[in-house]
């Protein structure tokens, strides 16, 4: 291991800078508006940089890396889905346009606008669940990737994540959104340039050519085509495909985005470019991991493989750079993360639930002290949850368990007449079914030190599991809305 | 080189160039509008306090 003092003074200078950001942005937040969605003056630019640095996380980064370790070149279609779908929303306006226009802080507040307060604290529960859910997966990745890029002992592994909070929750509490989107556009510059430098290095290594016949020997020759992948295959890609518009429109981080825009118009340019940044966010770091099981072998460990094989091939001062941007994208994921679900928690559970208005600085302080209860949360599930399976399926179970329900009930809403409320909550009760029942069963057999697998693991395969779950979402809208359709009070009220 | 190989190789140079020239614009256009950013936010807040 090569990282100098040199390589730890760029990652000091950048860590220096996200907290004088987060001070100077603290003096600029008068209102929750402010606070969540940065007053709505984000334009072009660093929208992009924005929407691009809060879904290119070090987590992301590690679960993309691990697929190509494991899969080759199969799992690029991740990426090419993930970015079709950004543009063909960024194309057609399908969603993000006409939510925009309502000027909404969540898209959990738009359930209540179209159905009812009910269906707004459900859909902010299960997006709770599933956003807590994540964020201790998001800081064990993180510290995994730390631990093995910077050659700090394994011991450590807790300590880091506990320090990676602290920073994380301070510098959230202090600036808000304004922080967060302003240290996303310094994330952005130190990734972006540090990604391709890693890239060009990676396949210098290998060789252009080469790695592809390299990657050919180490995985088969079947290995690349996704549709005929054991891994992936035609359940997985209509999967992913629903999967990811869903990530475009419902995911909290993405919707405040969508939210925070100067106009609903920007939106759709904000889509269309992202789905280009979108490609090389999967393809770079799958390249690496494929590098990554070329230089270890298909023995090696696939999770920490990747920040391994690059501490080993970068030169000084690359190695440091490269070490800031993926702090840097681990504090960007992590902070927006944080406020999103926060802004969920206030805004969609306590101030309904309460009844009673609550002041702007009232809003404010509940939110900070979110943040800080969902960093001590997000602490405490990191360091005692296992993953069983890879961290991206664990991610995509926890995920659906909103999605499933919440893209039928917020498209439905939006386009169909006939939505009504008892198909708003059936659609989140039946797509909530499947992956909730997973992922619940399995952290009760770890609490209880059992290690098979249970029930819902056999059920269906993790494909089907989610793919299920999506069709059963849209079938709950769908029954629920046709058969109670006639009755006035159910009726939802139209956007 | 089989048909999928040729695809990966295609679609990656396509994500890296584009990720390059995106990534460019916004780097250097995206300082500008966080300093617009930090410079409105600031307004709005000198206006509430009845400042000019």
């Amino acid at each position: 291991m090569r990282f100098s003092t040199f390589d730890w003074t760029l990652v000091a200078v950048y860590v220096l800078l996200a907290f004088a950001i987060g001070m100077l942005a603290r003096k600029r937040i008068t209102n929750i508006a402010d606070y969540l969605v940065a007053g709505r003056h984000i334009r072009y630019n660093l929208g992009v940089a924005s929407l691009v640095a809060t879904e290119l996380g070090l987590v992301t980064m590690m679960y993309f890396a691990e697929q190509g370790y494991r899969f080759g070149f199969a799992a690029f279609i991740i990426g090419v889905i993930w970015a079709a779908a950004y543009f063909m929303i960024g194309q057609t306006g399908f969603v993000v346009e006409r939510i925009r226009q309502l000027e909404i802080i969540t898209i959990t507040e738009y359930f209540q606008v179209r159905y009812s307060r009910g269906v707004r604290v459900l859909a902010a529960s299960l997006l709770t669940i599933a956003g807590v859910l994540s964020l201790g997966v998001f800081l064990k990745l993180g510290a995994v990737f730390i631990v093995n890029f910077t050659d700090i002992p394994e011991t450590s592994l807790h300590l880091t994540m506990t320090v990676l909070v602290v920073i994380v929750v301070i510098y959230t509490i202090l600036g808000g959104m304004v922080s967060v989107v302003l240290t996303d556009y310094v994330q952005f510059v130190f990734l972006a340039i540090g990604m391709l430098m890693a890239s060009v290095f990676v396949l210098h290594y290998h060789g252009v050519i080469s790695i592809f016949e390299k990657a050919r020997e180490l995985y088969g020759a079947g290995a690349m085509n996704p549709f005929t992948h054991p891994e992936y295959g035609w359940t997985f890609i209509a999967y992913w495909a629903v999967f990811a518009v869903s990530g475009c429109v419902l995911w909290q981080p993405v919707a405040q985005r969508i939210l925070a825009s100067e106009n609903p118009e920007l939106n759709r340019r904000i889509f269309k470019s992202t789905s280009v940044m979108f490609l090389g966010r999967a393809f770079f770091p799958i390249l690496w991991g494929i590098g990554a099981a070329l230089y270890f072998g298909a023995a090696g460990d696939p999770t920490a493989g990747m920040p391994k094989f690059l501490a080993e091939i970068l030169p000084i001062g690359i190695l440091g750079f490269l070490a800031a941007g993926m702090f840097a994208a681990l504090m960007s994921t992590d902070d927006s993360y944080l406020i999103a679900w926060s802004g969920i928690i206030v805004q969609d559970l306590i101030a309904p639930l309460r009844g009673k208005e609550i002041s702007e600085s009232g809003r404010v302080m509940l939110t900070r002290i979110c943040v800080f209860m969902i960093g001590i949360l997000m602490l405490i599930f990191g360091i005692w949850y296992e993953l069983k399976d890879s961290a991206f399926r664990y991610l995509l179970d926890v995920t659906t368990i909103y999605y499933a329900g919440g893209l039928p009930v917020l498209v439905a809403g939006l386009y169909w007449k006939r939505a009504n409320l008892p198909g708003a909550y059936l659609a989140f009760a039946f797509g909530a079914f499947l992956p909730l029942a997973f992922v619940a069963e399995d952290i009760i057999l770890q609490a209880r030190g059992i290690g098979e697998p249970g029930f819902f693991n056999e059920l269906f395969s993790a494909n089907m599991r989610g793919l299920m779950s999506f069709v059963l979402g849209f079938i709950g809208m769908g029954i629920g809305s046709i058969i109670t359709g006639n009755s006035p009070a159910l009726a939802g009220k139209q956007s | 080189m089989d048909f999928w190989e040729i695809v990966w190789m295609v679609a990656f140079g396509y994500g890296t160039l584009g990720f390059a020239f995106i990534a460019t614009n916004v780097i250097v256009k995206g300082f500008a509008e966080a300093r617009s950013l930090l410079h409105e936010l600031g307004g709005e807040e000198e206006k509430q306090e009845g400042r000019p």
